[in-house]
């Protein structure tokens, strides 16, 4: 009966959602179609594991334990929302939690946490896209792993706050808005000093 | 105005022992779960078993 499914399926492998595929794996205990999601979104997953650290061969291994875990948990995918989101998620967590523990310079962290809200000028994302992307990507490691998360899920992954970014970070959408508000608050402001650090 | 965050994106692909790699273990994983499951059930079912028989001896 798996061999007739694969068979099947290999032809029709791209016709399938990732949600059927999901559905096949689970009712078939055929854990080999995994391999259709592994092509799919593994490539996906390495990149957002390269956001979160520069060695490759950490990203590799990130990427192999979050693709573990999203196997070991297709029994709690409900369904609710895509699969793509539901990975997302999965991948989001596992980086944020290993830059956290990677990370032991918390000094940034800490002083970013205590940091009274003084403007009332909002910062416009015309500010923040006027920074070069070398500096960005200096800043961005100034910052809380959660909140360059979010930045880059907003600007970078293009990920609508509604549905997408709420059911990854499983914040409200007001939450979400808030902390993106003083992300680009913090990212602007390190950048002016930065500026004025160089001269 | 051109979105820098978009300069970041990186055009990669994962690594080619990778898929060999989550193959294996997600198989290995695989095997323990039912490991797991087989000596669980099993001793669950032997241990009932045991209570059943001792229950019968006494009421000889």
């Amino acid at each position: 009966m798996k061999q007739a499914i694969r068979k099947l399926t290999k032809r029709d492998h791209n016709k399938r959602s990732d949600e059927e595929i999901v559905s096949l794996i689970l009712q078939h205990n055929d854990s080999m179609l995994f391999q259709v999601i592994y092509d799919r979104y593994a490539s996906v997953v390495y990149r957002k594991c390269l956001s979160f650290t520069t060695q490759q061969a950490d990203a590799e291994d990130l990427a192999h334990d979050i693709l573990l875990k999203a196997y070991l948990n297709l029994g709690k995918f409900e369904g609710r929302s895509r699969f793509s989101t539901w990975l997302y998620s999965i991948t989001y967590n596992f980086c944020v939690d290993y830059k956290r523990a990677a990370d032991k310079d918390l000094k940034n962290f800490a002083e970013y946490a205590h940091e009274e809200d003084h403007g009332q000028h909002e910062t416009s994302d015309e500010e923040l896209f006027q920074i070069k992307v070398e500096k960005l990507r200096i800043l961005l490691e100034q910052i809380d792993p959660e909140d360059k998360a979010l930045l880059l899920m907003k600007y970078r992954d293009e990920l609508p706050i509604k549905n997408d970014m709420m059911e990854i970070t499983k914040l409200t959408e007001g939450a979400i808005k808030m902390r993106l508000k003083r992300c680009k608050e913090k990212i602007v402001r390190l950048s002016k000093n930065l500026n004025s650090d160089l001269k | 105005m051109k979105n820098t965050f978009k300069q970041l994106e990186s055009d990669e692909r994962a690594p080619e022992g990778l898929k060999n790699k989550v193959m294996s273990s997600i198989n290995f994983s695989r095997l323990i779960i039912d490991l797991s499951d087989l000596f669980i059930g099993k001793m669950g079912e032997t241990l009932g078993g045991l209570f059943k028989t001792e229950k019968k001896n006494s009421e000889k």
